[in-house]
């Protein structure tokens, strides 16, 4: 039997602050740029202010960080490999949904907070913090009222109930005190501009295809990591890939309901998105938001490859398989790099 | 933290029987998703060619009382003539009556690939290929420009194609001859349909002769086999024949079908201009990039790749390919309709990739197998997904642009044609004699 070697566990310490500090830089850098595109632009509803530019800038940045483990320290080598990837793929998905123009300031604060709503419900025991951030999102955006299902599918039966329901109630304050400081209603967050709501059934399709390029290096790992949950026969025994977001602290081993809460909160939003196929161009970002979360476990997953000098054909597959998620890469990294090139000789 | 965790996705025994049904119906939901798609698409298209008028307009006229080959004909053979004509016998004069009929040929069609697949890779490589044909057929239905593929000869050939491959390596693996009747059958049925099977009858004739004189060097069983295949194909044939003789019309079917047709032959290329043209071939083509890689290593260690018998699959189905290939230089039209039943053989050869695939897994550890298999499913599904990006916006479109009455319109008007002739004289100009 082969499988499961893996010469890429090391602890690279300065490897991974020098890729997290292109990260971050990156999205600074989009958000800089995409700001100064505004002035080239005639489409008004496509402009970003300044105090949006720095709440997506620090939100992103902070979710980078988030995801890359660095706010949650801790953890074997192999673990960190995972989310260091998760950091890096989650910054450059990022800058491509910035650069495309559509990512409002609500939606990337909205995201910040579900996101690290789930991580503390999933990875520590302060699952009230996690239920109060996540209901802080639906308040802010109610397409993040998926994230529910995180609280509603991990932990004890009361308190799976008695979280969401305070999430709810969190969510509704926060709802309430927006309207009544910014007069925006929670309808508001789901419109999306007159442009995307003249394209004809067909050109949405066309439409939604080519913002799906955008995340498709981070969507191929999150199912990687739900087939890995699903159908491996030995996912939750070990440290790996799924248990990899499913294993907090504090929490015994055996139960392993992570990657399978954010798999049923990804299959919820893919629902939601075929319902609502207009929102994915304006909100979208809102709806992939576990895969971001999945993204480390799929990375584990497919680090279990094996790398064999006997079997070469295999070892290939498997090096295609860990480079694949890096060229999808591609598609989100040119999108933000013209942005960067138009505002670089614009000025 | 409950223990039970989240119902029906945790525990163990959600790998094995339930993941493999999850698996089967998650593929068959996307043939059948895809199926719809592709023959919403094609019906709806105001594209849609003359030809499916041409046909299901002479199958009604048949069915009320006209002569094939007499008051109207055409330089392809009676086989889907009679299909419509017998679907006629029973539905209005609509358009739309033959939809059915081509979605059961369709489907039979998936059903045979799926088989021939099987016998020849097994069953997880025969989901594969079903799955990625179903994606082809109906992806080169949808794309044409001056034939959409609704109602023509190549979607009813699919069925006798893949279902002759069955029987065929159906003879080769077990060595009952029987099934090499059966063979013949559908060869004859899908000659019937139209004279672009001939491909498969030269190479399933040639492999055979090559194993049969060349490999095994047993001339009685050479003959005996032919004799059987001839013998089914004069069954696949006898309903058109008798048809053809009780009408008096059999001799001018039969330079129809030969000298006039032939005439179509090398005036265009039918071979695609842009790699873009056979979009869903790409992700075989790496995977058969991949298997050949995979070859040389085991050929250099001496393993053997495949399970024995095979390599005569595998020739058999390179010989189809090849002859498809060279049929396509020489088809009158570049027009992607032709590849859909052109890419049949080239679809079975996709299973040997993924044979080879499943083969080789079965090394490693049972994680990293389930893994390797997830991991190949879905980055094959991220490089297929333009395929369907551009299935279905065509299929929305053609659905909102869709006249049913302009439609009625063209189809009345194939009806009172009159006596006209495909084909006589100059190919291409329809010859009308009021």
């Amino acid at each position: 039997m082969t499988g499961g070697r893996n010469e890429l566990h090391e602890d690279r310490p300065v490897l991974r602050v020098v890729a997290l500090l292109a990260s971050c830089g990156w999205i600074a850098a989009i958000v800089v740029a995409r700001r100064g595109t505004n002035l080239a632009t005639d489409d008004q509803s496509l402009a970003m202010s300044v105090a949006a530019a720095v709440v997506i800038g620090v939100s992103f940045v902070a979710a980078t960080l988030l995801l890359s483990g660095v706010l949650l320290a801790g953890g074997a080598a192999r673990r960190r490999d995972g989310a260091l990837v998760a950091g890096i793929l989650f910054s450059v998905t990022i800058s491509g949904l910035i650069a495309d123009g559509r990512l409002v300031a609500w939606d990337a604060a909205a995201g910040f907070l579900a996101l690290a709503g789930a991580t503390v419900v999933l990875w520590t025991p302060s699952r009230w913090i996690g239920a109060l951030l996540i209901g802080a999102a639906c308040g802010l955006a109610p397409l993040c009222a998926s994230a529910l299902s995180v609280l509603l599918l991990v932990g004890r039966g009361g308190h799976r109930i008695a979280g969401a329901l305070a999430a709810v109630v969190v969510g509704v304050g926060v709802c309430v005190v927006i309207q009544s400081v910014t007069g925006r209603t929670p309808g508001e967050s789901l419109t999306v501009g007159d442009d995307v709501m003249r394209i004809g059934p067909q050109n949405l399709w066309r439409f939604v295809a080519s913002w799906l390029d955008l995340v498709t290096p981070v969507l191929v790992l999150a199912l990687i990591a739900a087939a890995d949950r699903f159908f491996s026969p030995e996912a939750g025994d070990t440290d790996d890939a799924a248990s990899d977001v499913s294993q907090p602290d504090g929490i015994s081993p055996g139960r392993y309901t992570g990657a399978g809460a954010l798999t049923v909160w990804l299959a919820v939003n893919a629902a939601v998105a075929l319902l609502l196929s207009r929102a994915i161009v304006g909100h979208g970002f809102l709806l992939v938001l576990p895969a971001f979360l999945l993204a480390a476990a799929g990375w584990r997953a497919v680090c279990c490859l094996p790398f064999d000098r006997s079997d070469l054909t295999l070892s290939l597959f498997s090096a295609l398989c860990r480079a694949m998620p890096f060229a999808l890469l591609w598609v989100p990294f040119r999108k933000a790099g013209e942005i960067v090139l138009v505002a670089w000789y614009g000025s | 933290m409950n223990g039970a965790g989240i119902n029906g996705l945790d525990g163990k025994e959600v790998c094995g029987t339930r993941g493999r049904a999850c698996v089967i119906a998650a593929a068959v939901a996307l043939i059948v998703g895809v199926h719809i798609a592709g023959r919403v698409g094609a019906y709806c298209s105001p594209l849609s060619s003359d030809d499916s008028y041409i046909f299901a307009g002479f199958g009604c006229r048949m069915a009320h009382g006209d002569v094939l080959y007499r008051d109207m004909s055409d330089i392809k053979p009676p086989g889907l003539f009679m299909v419509y004509g017998l679907v006629y016998r029973v539905a209005p004069a609509v358009r739309a009556a033959v939809v059915p009929v081509e979605t059961v040929f369709l489907l039979l069609g998936y059903a045979a690939v799926y088989y021939a697949a099987a016998e020849a890779f097994g069953r997880r490589a025969a989901l594969a290929v079903t799955v990625l044909s179903a994606l082809t057929i109906n992806y080169f239905s949808v794309t044409g420009v001056a034939i959409v593929g609704f109602g023509v000869a190549e979607n009813f050939m699919v069925f006798p194609a893949a279902a002759t491959a069955w029987m065929y390596v159906r003879a080769l693996r077990t060595g009952r001859e029987g099934a090499l009747l059966a063979a013949g059958v559908f060869m004859g049925v899908g000659t019937c349909l139209k004279q672009t099977a001939l491909p498969l009858v030269v190479a399933l004739t040639i492999h055979w002769t090559l194993v049969m004189l060349i490999r095994r060097r047993s001339t009685a069983r050479w003959i005996r086999g032919l004799l059987r295949m001839f013998l089914g194909g004069c069954i696949g044939w006898a309903p058109a024949i008798a048809l053809l003789a009780m009408q008096g019309t059999l001799l001018t079917a039969v330079r129809l079908l030969t000298s006039d047709a032939g005439a179509m032959l090398a005036r265009g290329c039918a071979w695609p201009d842009e790699w873009r043209d056979v979009l869903p071939l790409w992700v075989p083509m790496v995977w058969a990039a991949w298997a050949l890689a995979r070859r040389i290593e085991c050929g250099v260690r001496g393993e053997s790749m495949m399970e024995t018998g095979s390599a005569r699959v595998v020739t058999f189905l390179m010989l189809w390919t090849a002859a498809e290939v060279v049929m396509l230089w020489r088809l009158p039209l570049r027009s992607p309709h032709y590849y859909v039943v052109s890419c049949v053989p080239f679809m079975l050869l996709a299973g040997v990739p993924i044979a080879a695939f499943g083969r080789s897994v079965t090394k490693m550890a049972p994680r990293a197998r389930t893994v390797a298999w997830s991991v190949a499913v879905v980055l094959s599904g991220v490089f297929l997904r333009p395929v369907v990006d551009e299935i279905v916006p065509r299929a929305i479109g053609a659905y909102r642009s869709y006249d049913w009455a302009e439609e009625q319109r063209r189809f009345d008007e194939a009806l009172d044609w009159g006596p006209i002739h495909f084909g006589r004289g100059d190919p291409f100009i329809a010859e009308l004699e009021r």
